[in-house]
């Protein structure tokens, strides 16, 4: 029995299977476009091949019955050149993909596999065995066999459905398919040798070891008595006979027994036989037998057990080797740094003191740097998965759609990328949804019948932002306002004085829905609120810009990542704040370029008019003085300029966030602690430009 | 079963926490302030790196909270650093006038909390020690929730 923890590999399986899935996706998307490219319908066939592989190796049968058939059902087109998909394969190998992935899913929840649908599973086999519509009347049989197999479960050498499957192809293509029996002499020593050497023999002819009982691991840690059975296929008009003298006549090994199988079916039938004599020959088998079964179904329940325990399964990030070297070497560097500073330290030696703490100092930045960078994944990870999503909605709403993505490859912190996934999802089906508008309206609107949907990501100062962008019909604020009164949400009287802006932010309230009618992917209940909170938990934010019949644009602010950020450190009255560096153009002085409007203060720099803030009136600071200086800062493309009393300079800080029912406020993102121990508080005044006057 | 506590007071009034709820006592350190947030709040102390948010008691249990500290009254100040251990739920250090110690009794002795007492659901029982009324605080419903993150 295999020893092997299967749950040790999981994570990685998941994580490469995505990939692998991610490539299937991707190629499906270009032989929609293009039927014939030949290149694409190759890299699918690999793909399928290695999930194949991969899935067998882990025992998820389904997964690699699925890919087996989907292979099949691209080798024909694979080696035609000029060979075109039909668009009901695609089709369904776009069902298949969506059952992959759903599995693939289950698995990183902590599930089990689950097996496809009948009908995909015979529509498959069907594409599989060409034009012959075989597939159909094998359908029921092999739901009979499945029926078997719990009373087959304790026989030695059991097949599954994805061996069946592999040899029936071989018996189809006219190979010749032989079950080996190879029994050792008692107390044969190295056993795993002469296992070996069976297998070489096996492959000296050109034969390939399908499976053995036991497994390979087992046979080579002795972990099996003295019987062994190959499955293995050899090429078309190869002698048996020939290959069981070869056996036999390896040291040690007492008989063997070749079995040529014809048919599958056959060889179904023929796994009870051998089985049930074996019992009676040898009482030693039969009693390990049992326990062999039952020690496979404890730790099935061991396996479930963990499952459960486990839940999620531990994510896992790719790092190049390289920069594991680099940072080994890093962490070298500081270890003899330690040891400098001791000797420093004895010498007494202030100079030589120095020396080392600035060495330490250039290291520690450097580590900072390359962890940091570890961290950081291309958008392109959250991205990728959407061009396929589109071409679904867009096609189920009867909608032309253009998707473009641009900035695919800006990187952000891997803990904020993986929560992007459903905000996004959301705000691209709300686009199709209700922004772009079905073929026929926007021909008699005189617009391009094809509607277009950007996402775009870009990264500015210590922020990302990513914007959803449509050209559809835009929002319309009279109809928002009409919808929140209808809802409660606002007194017709309050409706009157909300600006644009405001106006929009209803739409992030809680059960505010602006679908005229719910579809099922729209009124799922995940609203606009939901994607709001989503951005908020992650230290971003939203915002809305939209022109009627022009369009609308999603725009979401995010930090590039949660830990460490420069920031520019400012004193106000006693206090101290910190202003993330990202978000500061400059510093200036408070002189007559400050001037008061009737909208308030303003300043005046080099011909821009902008808004002026106290930072002391929106922190309440009760000992502020007059302040003397401004420091600029832009986010989202609007400017401001901020009052404060004096600059302590800039400084690299961890940030603590501050989140919860005693510690959340506005305008500040966290705090961090200073060199000294003093405490500074973040602030987030980006926050405040979007919110600010209108 | 003996429940333990730690026994504090506020003014003329004695509360009690949980002891299992209890991680440190800590003498009162600068608090930075925090602008905007909820009166109750007093600011963040650094203890060791970590940001407490401190609340004050006398406001959280609305004890009258007018009258000037001398000296010698704030030098007695505590932090109680309490916390649900639960995933999600902040840690908070309740500023109190002083600590009278830390107390053991039997399950029995535990009484209601008196009903239409102002304030009753911040406490989940209450009992007679050495003739003072005592409130034990109920520090579950204090932290629960994890506010609307603004």
């Amino acid at each position: 029995m295999s020893e092997i923890d299967i749950n040790e590999y999981l994570p990685v399986f998941i994580d490469e299977a995505r990939e692998y899935l991610q490539i299937l996706n991707d190629k499906l998307l270009i032989l929609e476009e293009h039927p014939g490219d030949l290149d694409a319908i190759r890299e699918i066939f690999r793909a399928a091949h290695t999930l194949k592989g991969m899935s067998a190796t882990m025992g998820f049968s389904h997964m690699a019955e699925v890919t087996h058939l989907m292979e099949s059902a691209l080798q024909p087109f694979r080696d035609k050149e000029g060979a075109v998909l039909p668009e009901e394969l695609i089709d369904l190998l776009f069902r298949v993909l969506d059952y992959l992935q759903a599995q693939v899913d289950n698995l990183a929840n902590g599930d089990e596999v689950e097996p496809p649908e009948e009908e995909l599973l015979n529509a498959l086999k069907e594409a599989a065995s060409g034009k012959v519509p075989t597939g159909t009347t094998s359908a029921p049989e092999k739901k009979e066999e499945k029926k078997e197999e719990p009373a087959t479960e304790s026989i030695k050498f059991e097949l599954n459905d994805y061996d069946l499957l592999v040899v029936e192809d071989a018996v189809k293509a006219g190979n010749v398919v032989a079950k080996i029996h190879v029994r050792m002499r008692e107390g044969t020593m190295m056993k795993s040798v002469r296992a070996y050497m069976v297998v070489k023999t096996i492959e000296d002819h050109a034969g390939e070891v399908v499976k053995s009982v036991p497994p390979a691991e087992d046979i080579e840690q002795e972990k099996f008595d003295r019987d062994i059975f190959f499955l293995a296929i050899f090429p078309q008009g190869t002698n048996v006979e020939e290959i069981k003298k070869k056996i036999e006549s390896i040291a040690e090994i007492e008989s063997v027994e070749v079995e040529v199988i014809q048919n599958v079916d056959v060889l179904k039938q023929s796994e009870a036989k051998p089985a049930e004599e074996k019992k009676e020959e040898k009482t030693a088998e039969s009693v390990a037998q049992p326990q062999q079964a039952a020690a496979k179904e404890e730790k099935k329940d061991k396996a479930k057990e963990e499952h459960k325990e486990k839940h999620q399964i531990e994510q896992l990030i790719r790092v190049p080797l390289s920069k594991l070297d680099k940072l080994m070497n890093l962490v070298g560097e500081l270890v003899i740094y330690r040891t400098e500073l001791q000797v420093a330290k004895e010498k007494n030696s202030q100079e030589a003191l120095e020396g080392v703490i600035e060495r330490i100092g250039r290291s520690i930045i450097e580590l900072q740097n390359e962890v940091m960078s570890m961290r950081m994944t291309p958008m392109a990870f959250v991205f990728r998965r959407f061009p396929r999503m589109v071409r679904d909605l867009a096609k189920r709403f009867g909608k032309k759609v253009e998707f473009i993505i641009e900035g695919e490859e800006t990187e952000i912190d891997r803990s904020i990328l993986d929560k992007l996934g459903d905000p996004l999802v959301h705000l691209l089906r709300n686009a199709i949804d209700h922004g772009i508008e079905t073929p026929e309206e926007r021909i008699a609107k005189g617009k391009p019948e094809e509607g277009h949907l950007w996402l775009r990501a870009y990264a500015e100062g210590n922020y990302v932002f990513i914007e959803v962008e449509d050209d559809g019909r835009g929002i319309d604020p009279e109809k928002v306002k009409q919808k929140a009164i209808e809802k409660g949400l606002i007194s017709p009287e309050e409706a009157e004085t909300l600006t644009k802006r405001e106006i929009y932010e209803l739409l992030f309230r809680p059960g505010f829905s602006t679908a005229e009618k719910v579809t099922d992917v729209s009124g799922r209940g995940v609203g606009l609120d939901v994607v709001k909170a989503v951005i908020e938990q992650l230290g971003g934010s939203i915002e809305i810009q939209s022109e009627l019949g022009k369009g609308t644009k999603f725009i979401l602010r995010l930090p590039l990542t949660l830990a460490i950020i420069t920031a520019l450190l400012v004193t106000v009255g006693d206090e101290v704040y910190a202003i993330p560096l990202g978000s500061v153009d400059e510093v200036v002085e408070k002189d007559e370029r400050m001037k008061k409007t009737q909208v308030g203060e303003v300043f005046i720099l080099r011909g821009d008019v902008l808004p002026v803030y106290y930072l002391k009136d929106i922190f309440k600071v009760p000992t502020a003085g007059e302040g003397q200086h401004l420091v600029v800062v832009r986010s989202a493309g609007s400017r401001a300029a901020i009052v404060i009393d004096d600059l302590i300079g800039q400084q690299e800080i961890v940030i603590k966030p501050l989140k919860g029912k005693y510690v959340g406020v506005p305008y500040i993102s966290g705090a961090t602690i200073l060199g000294d121990g003093t405490i500074a508080l973040i602030t987030d005044l980006t926050q405040l430009l979007m919110g600010g006057r209108e | 079963m003996n429940v333990g506590m730690v026994v504090f007071g506020l003014k003329d009034k004695y509360m009690a926490a949980p002891i299992e709820y209890v991680k440190e006592i800590l003498k009162l350190d600068k608090i930075t302030r925090l602008p905007n947030a909820p009166v109750i709040v007093k600011g963040l102390m650094n203890v060791r790196g970590i940001l407490l948010p401190v609340v004050d008691g006398r406001k959280l249990f609305n004890v009258d909270e007018d009258e000037e500290l001398t000296e010698e009254q704030k030098k007695q100040m505590r932090i109680l650093w309490v916390s649900t251990g639960r995933e999600g739920e902040e840690d908070i250090g309740i500023l109190v006038d002083h600590i009278l110690g830390i107390l053991f009794v039997d399950e029995e002795e535990l009484k209601e909390v008196p009903e239409g007492m102002e304030g009753a659901e911040k406490f989940k029982a209450s009992l007679l020690w050495n003739d003072k009324f005592v409130l034990m605080i109920d520090i579950d419903n204090l932290l629960r929730g994890r506010g609307d993150g603004r």
